[in-house]
């Protein structure tokens, strides 16, 4: 765009000597602080790990000591590196303290949802290959569920606090979410095959990824 | 050392808050006044506070001040609001005092309506006040509360729904009173321009609006502005370009009215 800001000098401001009223709101003190606020997303965050680690540690880890070490790298790993960036694309702060700019945040959503991807490629050769609508559908139900503690923590500790660019932070945060969740699930299920994997473990992103976008303007955006 | 003063839009000198400066080459050195720290923020705040158009790189805001002196006056405002944000409630007014000028007018440019602007301005510094705590730390205060007065300009207009029809308000008459008795010619071809980029921004599109009106008259650099707007710069450059094409358009139309 070969547009010189200068030229717009030339138009007056039409609202430059009108009065305005000084009279400032009537504020309670009743909000909550820095402090509050940083204490109560650390509280949050911590109990959603807490109850995803309790759920894993409870069904237990899937019989998988045939598994090689690029799967456990690539198989587990790029969920977890994906889930790592969206989160950080949702949580810097960027320059001015509004978010990391559109391009980035778009960015580290598209890393994570083509590590998680990639992840499902790699898959152990003794594991349960056999694609099935049933197995499929109750991976997606749990990742859900999973992804739905971590969803949750989340609006809670941020709610009606990000200032800028709300729907695609949300859309980051959530996908953060699901690719945890995916992570997670991925521990504890031997269904390996590729379409299982992308639609039972992946549900999740997906759907916290839409679900963040659309619900940041009436709950998280301040 | 050169004594300043601190001079509004209105031509009013801030007496009261007078400070010495200090100009070495480009660079400014604020002197305490001697009732205490709070002073000289108070000092620098007035340049923030009356001059919205020294406060970036942007060429079209031209600085009436020197940039040393806008960037210090932006660091104290960025430390009330750190305060603030801290939990200090007794920051609220001060912020206020400097920060709501700037709010409503940018509503009001956005609005053309000074009753829904003020109404907006309220609920704009009350969503400020219920997220302080998400302000951050070392995060830029102006970008912030610009970011959260469009956000309650945007509501505003979702709730609306229907396109704002020009809306003529009462400001009009209040533009250069007491120039129009002196030159009245001037004044009338003034404020008929006035009244054409008045009409022409609440015509546009609300994107192109606030893009220029954030450019144009509250002086944010592109890359600020592109932030506020949650968009590139090349964007919000181009949106800016339009609304500017857009009253120009309106301007010209009128002057070849005037003509034939």
């Amino acid at each position: 765009m070969d547009f010189d800001l200068d030229q717009m000098r030339e138009i007056p401001d039409p609202y430059e000597d009108v009065s305005l009223s000084r009279v400032p709101p009537t504020i309670s003190s009743a909000t909550v602080n820095r402090t509050t606020v940083e204490r109560r997303r650390r509280a949050a965050i911590t109990i959603a790990l807490l109850l995803e680690t309790a759920w894993i540690a409870g069904e237990g880890f899937a019989a998988r000591s045939e598994l090689g070490a690029s799967f456990v790298v690539a198989g587990f790993g790029f969920p977890l590196l994906g889930a790592g960036v969206a989160w950080l694309v949702f949580s810097r702060p960027g320059r001015l303290g509004l978010g990391l700019s559109h391009r980035r945040v778009a960015a580290g959503i598209a890393t994570a949802i083509v590590l998680f991807g990639v992840s499902a490629l790699f898959a152990p050769p003794s594991a349960m290959r056999m694609f099935t609508v049933s197995s499929t559908f109750t991976c997606a139900t749990t990742a859900v569920l999973l992804g739905a503690v971590l969803f949750t923590a989340g609006v809670f500790a941020y709610r009606g606090m990000i200032a800028g660019s709300a729907w695609l932070r949300m859309a980051a945060f959530g996908v953060a979410c699901g690719s945890l969740a995916a992570f997670i699930l991925r521990l504890h299920c031997p269904g390996d095959s590729i379409l299982h994997v992308l639609l039972g473990h992946g549900a999740a992103m997906l759907v916290f990824g839409l679900l963040g976008a659309t619900a940041a303007r009436r709950t998280m955006r301040v | 050392m050169v004594l300043g003063r601190v001079y509004g839009h209105d031509g009013s000198c801030a007496r009261t808050r007078l400070h010495a400066v200090v100009a070495v080459a480009q660079e400014c050195v604020w002197v305490p006044w001697p009732s205490g720290s709070h002073a000289v923020g108070w000092s620098l705040l007035n340049a923030v506070s009356m001059n919205a158009k020294d406060l970036s790189s942007n060429p079209v805001a031209a600085p009436s001040a020197s940039t040393a002196q806008s960037r210090a006056a932006e660091a104290v405002l960025n430390e009330l609001m750190d305060r603030y944000a801290r939990g200090d409630d007794s920051a609220f007014g001060e912020l206020h005092e400097h920060l709501g000028p700037r709010v409503r007018r940018f509503l009001l440019r956005l609005t053309s309506n000074s009753a829904v602007a003020e109404e907006l301005a309220q609920d704009a510094f009350l969503r400020m006040h219920r997220a302080r705590g998400s302000f951050t730390p070392g995060g830029a205060a102006l970008p912030w509360v610009y970011t959260v007065t469009r956000n309650v300009f945007l509501d505003h207009e979702r709730k609306r729904k229907v396109q704002s029809a020009v809306v003529l308000n009462e400001a009009l008459a209040q533009v250069h009173p007491d120039s129009v008795s002196r030159q009245p010619d001037n004044v009338l071809d003034s404020r008929r321009a006035l009244e054409q980029v008045r009409e022409a921004l609440a015509r546009m599109p609300v994107s192109q609006r606030e893009a220029f009106v954030l450019l144009r008259f509250e002086g944010l650099s592109v890359a600020d502005a592109a932030e506020v707007l949650g968009t590139t710069e090349a964007s919000a450059k181009a949106r800016a370009f339009r609304a500017y094409e857009a009253i120009r358009q309106a301007t010209k139309t009128v002057e070849n009215e005037g003509k034939e």
